[in-house]
């Protein structure tokens, strides 16, 4: 599922960070994140996996922590929560 | 280490390639890891151990050697610099310009921390490293190209528009002295002429992409480091304006203390009209369109611009450093406030160092001023202070080499031996690298700057001690850790050696390790030191190291990179003092008018530099004593052989 979020600055410390928590190591192919550039200009989307497929992971919203990954290392915290939230709400997920 | 010792944070190999004969093998990283810190460590190792001190740059003998930093790929903060290092042919010595850089993490995940370049293709060629494919492959379809043209194919005939290069240019192509490698569309291994080298080799590109991941020694202890380090950023006070306007915010201060370098380093700072007209920081608020950072960074200090309006309207670009702004800007006194996106996006195109393009061309515009040189010599083009469409037409000349653009490619230094003429007072270099740093108003910064082992730069040494970090907590910090009286303070000698000891450490572990200086004490009192380093790097490969480790394995570096340097070049002393205008000018106008670098006192500070450092202060050259006690007892051997101990 792809999110806009005009925040990004698409470093992509919450792949790494993603993929440590599945792995115990730092793994980016792994990550339930993933930052895509824009289609039609600059700036970056985010993409959140919604069902395992090849070696992503999908994002479970780290349930079993206090606070999410990703977001404990984005510099733009809120946004990220709130596309996250949106993902954990939507239809597929439940 | 032992040779079954499992290793983390390193990816294990080192990947040798030999261009000539098309060999690639592997080596364990284990021989070098736990004495060399990593990149820049390793690199300078290899490189005075396998060159032979009678190769010249060009040749097939030189070696490139491309590594990524040990804590890269990592969410260290600042985890996300690569080197690439060589013998560099505007010094002639040890040349390594740090990269953010995406390849250097997609390095690590597919295996490998180094890569070693080895002789020269017959013809174009690009490295492709994707896990445990490696291919030197054909690149005659990318020669010729600029470096957006080539990551844009690349990514076209790969199908994938995530795929990361660090490549060269026109520029690296037609070994221009001056020519940098850039990663993907925006961030440069800067100066030294890495690029060239590059070019030397028939070598476009290097593309790297991998599967795997980088595992660390104690996970639940460097996360924890990680997540300490990152919340130290909040005290920072610079911390603001590096997220608004990244670098360039530090234009002010820069004006403070005469650092500016206006129409050649004649003045340090601005007329008032043209500081209000080009103040980037409305610039960036007019066109910014997206942030802009890189894995692990916990400052954002990059933007990315749509200039929509104005000569240059349609340019698409990152915001550049505040170096290109005092290189090609205020250097150069053009008032077009988009002029710097655009210069500096067009060196990134044609992979010119932006300090290769401002250094010759604001040396050849003050001889155009004096009548030095004229239109029979500049191809007929009048280099009047201010225009740009001229700079953008020499800048193309150089990236070609073209007419009056071939002299301009050989760097300041070396286009005033060839103009003569006493032109040579204008070419404002250190150990024949293009200065774009002021040495005058900043002492801190003048010393670092011009005793840099790889020439003239601020990235080895220098410290920003203008910075407003002289008083309350932040003093009191800042004297616990230089431990001096008074550490900011930019126009007092005293203390200074001391301060550029530490930061030749600091930035040479930052280098090691890939951390963005940016993210450290090089920035703001209040970010992360040795202190955290030693944390992040004994957790993150399981070797207990400590500050003094640290600092101790940094001056091994150091000392090997000067040995290295005196090897290949005749550098002493004279070679580590500032540039005779430096030296014989007043500060023309503004806050320290009037104010002129006192010579005597300036070589007082370099014989503590020296005594610092365990360097005899007549030559410069190391100590017997002082090379052994860092474990480099043949490096002294060598260095007796040809004379050059101290």
């Amino acid at each position: 599922m792809i999110f806009k979020m005009a925040s990004c600055g698409g470093c992509r410390t919450c792949e790494i960070a993603c993929s440590f928590k599945h792995t115990g190591e730092f793994k980016p192919t792994v990550s339930s994140i993933k930052i895509l550039d824009k289609e039609d200009g600059l700036g970056f989307r985010v993409c959140l996996i919604e069902s395992s497929i090849e070696k992503s992971n999908a994002c479970d919203g780290c349930v079993n922590l206090d606070e999410p990954m990703c977001l404990q290392y984005c510099e733009k915290r809120e946004d990220l929560e709130k596309i996250l939230q949106d993902f954990l709400k939507s239809p597929n997920q439940k | 280490m032992a040779k079954n010792e499992a290793i983390y944070a390193f990816a294990g190999k080192i990947l040798r390639v030999n261009l000539s004969n098309g060999r690639i093998s592997t080596e364990p990283t284990s021989r070098y890891a736990k004495d060399w810190l990593g990149s820049t460590g390793i690199a300078i190792k290899m490189l005075y151990d396998e060159l032979k001190p009678w190769v010249t740059p060009y040749e097939p003998g030189n070696k490139i050697i491309f590594g990524a930093g040990t804590l890269v790929g990592t969410t260290a903060p600042g985890a996300c610099k690569s080197s690439i290092s060589t013998l560099g042919p505007l010094t002639g010595g040890w040349a390594s310009g740090l990269s953010d850089s995406y390849v250097g993490g997609e390095l690590k995940y597919a295996g490998y921390d180094i890569i070693v370049i080895e002789g020269k293709a017959h013809r174009p060629v690009y490295l492709w490293i994707c896990d445990d494919c490696i291919e030197i492959r054909e690149a005659t379809h990318l020669w010729g190209k600029t470096t957006w043209q080539t990551l844009d194919v690349l990514r076209d005939a790969h199908n994938d528009p995530l795929l990361h290069a660090a490549s060269i240019g026109p520029a690296g192509e037609n070994l221009v002295r001056g020519a940098c490698v850039i990663q993907d569309k925006g961030r440069a291994f800067g100066r030294c002429g890495i690029g060239s080298v590059m070019g030397s080799k028939n070598l476009k590109a290097i593309v790297a992409k991998g599967t795997g991941g980088v595992k660390v020694s104690n996970p639940k202890r460097f996360m924890a480091a990680v997540l300490a380090s990152r919340k130290m950023f909040k005290n920072a006070s610079t911390l603001n304006g590096m997220r608004k306007y990244g670098a360039l915010a530090a234009l002010q201060s820069k004006v403070d203390v005469s650092g500016i370098n206006f129409k050649n380093f004649q003045d340090c700072s601005l007329p008032d009209d043209l500081m209000k007209a080009i103040d980037p920081r409305d610039t960036i608020e007019k066109y910014q369109v997206s942030r802009k950072s890189f894995p692990g960074c916990a400052v954002g200090c990059g933007r990315l611009l749509h200039i929509t309006e104005g000569p240059y309207a349609g340019l698409k670009t990152e915001a550049c450093q505040l170096e290109a702004l005092l290189t090609l800007q205020t250097r150069l006194a053009v008032r077009e406030p988009t002029f710097m996106f655009k210069a500096n996006a067009y060196c990134n195109e044609m992979g010119l160092d932006i300090d290769a393009a401002g250094g010759p061309i604001g040396w050849a515009m003050e001889c155009y001023q004096r009548g030095i040189i004229d239109e029979k010599i500049t191809d007929g083009l009048k280099l009047e202070w201010g225009d740009a469409e001229t700079v953008l037409e020499l800048i193309r000349k150089i990236s070609y080499r073209e007419g009056f653009g071939n002299i301009l490619a050989e760097g300041c230094a070396r286009a005033a031996g060839i103009i003569g003429l006493d032109s040579s007072y204008y070419a404002l270099h250190i150990k024949g690298q293009d200065l774009y740093e002021p040495c005058r108003g900043s002492l801190g910064w003048a010393l670092g700057t011009t005793t840099s082992t790889r020439g003239g730069g601020h990235t080895t040494g220098a410290i920003m001690d203008y910075r407003p970090f002289n008083k309350g907590k932040a003093k009191q910090k800042a004297i616990s850790i230089f431990g001096v009286d008074n550490p900011y303070t930019a126009l007092e000698y005293e203390g200074k050696a001391k301060m550029v000891t530490y930061m030749e450490a600091l930035h040479r572990v930052n280098n090691c390790l890939g951390i963005c200086h940016f993210n450290t004490i090089h920035q703001d009192i209040e970010q992360i030191d040795f202190p955290q380093l030693a944390e992040l790097y004994t957790a993150a490969t399981g070797w207990d190291t400590a500050v003094e480790d640290l600092k101790w394995l940094a001056a091994k570096q150091l000392n090997l990179e000067k040995a290295f340097n005196l090897r290949h070049t005749d550098f002493g002393r004279k070679d580590d003092l500032p540039t005779q205008r430096d030296i014989c000018e007043p500060i023309p106008s503004g806050s320290l008018k009037g104010w002129r670098l006192d010579l005597e006192k300036y070589n007082q500070m370099l014989d503590e530099y020296y005594d610092l450092h365990g360097w005899d202060r007549k030559t410069s050259f190391p100590k017997r004593r002082t090379l052994a006690d860092l474990g480099l007892k043949s490096v002294a051997d060598d260095l007796e052989k040809i004379g050059k101990l101290g």
